[in-house]
């Protein structure tokens, strides 16, 4: 996660004053441009639709280097998204690139990009696959994506077959890698 | 101090005509005009890659689509580094997990992979003038009508009246629609985030309007001349750079690729600015275009003055210390 000292120092501005040390007051927080909005939770929201689509919940929950979740039903459909971590990297969304319905994808294409605060940023989809659908209230609330990026703010539903995908879900971090993997990141 | 090396970045060997200079900046303190505005890095390189920052100045005016193949070029080769990079690293965990953390790799392999790994490419920055061009970004792609694009092709400005049509180019950058031409410099930055300390986007493009504040109120007027002055600001919640009375001298868009950053920024130089007033630019339908030359009337700076400025500016928030600088025409790009 950023941290304090990363954020006051991400926020300074070309204000003349003296050169001073390392520290910085706090007033430099009001600065919006470099703050972090994470929840903190990069765990699939149990109470939306990529989760509740099967009684059960999904099969399977996988997360990859590129900060990209997938939520795979028994069916093949699979709901993907950018995790909270990524999200708030990000911060607040201003347009999203959805993938156009009935496409094929495969391994490591972009399916969309998400635009904030002038950088537009591409999605990848980890598997092959057909995608069924963008999340069309994602283009009349981009800001979903910041409140809700693990349930609500789902990005694209695709199908997936899981036999064909195998070697490359074995490769997916689970949730407890990914946060690993978040912590040898910084 | 003139002289001829070739880097290899990625796949194309690329014979440098000069490096100018490689100037080292101690971060702040020291530098001249810097006695007002103490510019403390924003981040810092955290990869031995990003200690130097690579500024590639085309010194001739060239058309956009060109440009667009350039950057390309070097996005390419980063990303491409990071298939490696991730690759080698995959391969490590797989051998850890095979021989539970008994494998070791010899002096050899390991000489092998840091040699791979010490291939990674610097962060650059690209100047480039371009033919009158007007270009839209990602929001852009679905609600932009063929009239639209004709009107826009079919513009006629009030000044450089010798320049060719102007062209329509959709590109994969943030933000909207915008115009690229003679007397404007385009900047793009290509870097790895991961290269830097705790540096997502957001920080990137604080960073790049930093960098062009900072370069428009200390650039010289002319050469060993006083310092332009301009003051700026943002306009409300907006990313650009403007002038006190709301008009707006830069414009920012960025795509990010797996944390390979491409685009950049555009800074009004001389532009001929009916380019930019006679069309709605940036999604602000009452925003009018200004250029240094607007508010400075007497200035004689050129896009290469600037350009060099703001790399310096740039290299300063990203802290770096060291800026190689090459310039070339562009000529021995075309091969690939």
């Amino acid at each position: 996660m950023l941290s304090t000292s990363s954020i006051t120092r991400s926020l300074a501005r070309t204000i003349p004053r003296a050169v001073s040390g390392t520290s910085r007051t706090p007033a430099f927080r009001l600065f919006l441009r470099c703050q972090s909005t994470s929840h903190g939770n990069n765990n699939l929201n149990k109470n939306e639709l990529p989760f509740k689509f099967s009684p059960t919940g999904p099969k399977l929950v996988k997360y990859s280097k590129d900060h990209e979740w997938l939520a795979m039903h028994a069916d093949g459909t699979t709901f993907l998204g950018i995790t909270d971590y990524a999200a708030a990297a990000l911060g607040d969304a201003t347009y999203i690139e959805l993938p156009e319905a009935d496409t094929e994808v495969d391994a490591n294409d972009s399916i969309g990009s998400v635009e904030s605060v002038k950088s537009a940023s591409e999605v990848y989809v980890p598997v092959n696959g057909t995608v069924v659908e963008g999340n069309t209230d994602l283009e009349s609330s981009p800001q979903l994506i910041n409140s809700d990026p693990m349930g609500k703010g789902w990005i694209a539903k695709l199908k997936v077959d899981e036999a064909t995908n195998k070697d490359i879900l074995d490769k997916l971090f689970t949730l407890e890698q990914y946060e690993q993997f978040l912590k040898s990141d910084e | 101090m003139l002289r001829t090396t070739s880097f290899v970045t990625g796949g194309f060997t690329c014979v440098n005509r000069r490096i100018l200079s490689r100037v080292w900046y101690s971060n702040g303190a020291n530098d001249d005009n810097c006695d007002r505005l103490k510019h403390k890095s924003i981040t810092k390189p955290v990869d031995p890659s990003a200690r130097v920052l690579r500024h590639i100045q085309f010194t001739k005016r060239m058309p956009f689509q060109q440009g667009l193949a350039i950057q390309e070029q070097f996005v390419r080769a980063n990303l491409d580094m990071k298939k490696v990079q991730s690759k080698i690293e995959q391969k490590l965990v797989e051998l850890e997990h095979e021989y539970q953390g008994n494998a070791t790799i010899n002096s050899n392999e390991k000489q092998i992979l840091d040699k791979i790994l010490a291939m990674k490419p610097n962060p650059m920055v690209l100047t480039f003038e371009y033919e009158p061009t007007y270009t839209g970004g990602k929001r852009i792609k679905k609600v932009i009508t063929q009239e639209q694009i004709s009107q826009l092709e079919n513009f006629k400005p009030t000044k450089d009246i010798m320049n060719p049509s102007p062209k329509f180019v959709q590109v994969e950058r943030g933000g909207e629609l915008t115009f690229h031409g003679p007397g404007q410099i385009v900047a793009y930055i290509v870097l790895d985030l991961k290269a830097f300390k705790n540096f997502p986007a957001r920080c990137l493009i604080s960073v790049i309007e930093t960098a062009a504040k900072n370069t428009l109120k200390i650039a010289p007027v002319r050469k060993g001349g006083l310092p332009l002055n301009i003051d700026t600001k943002r306009v409300g919640d907006k990313i650009g750079v403007w002038v006190m009375n709301d008009d707006k001298i830069a414009s920012i868009g960025v795509h990010v690729r797996r944390s390979i950053t491409s685009h950049g920024i555009c800074i009004n130089v001389c532009p001929d600015l009916s380019y930019l007033n006679n069309f709605e630019m940036c999604g602000n339908p009452d925003g009018k275009a200004t250029s240094i030359l607007n508010e400075f009337p007497n200035a004689n700076v050129t896009i290469q003055d600037i350009s060099i400025a703001f790399v310096r500016e740039l290299a300063k928030l990203l802290g770096i210390d060291t800026v190689e600088r090459m310039q070339t025409d562009g000529s021995e790009m075309n091969q690939l």
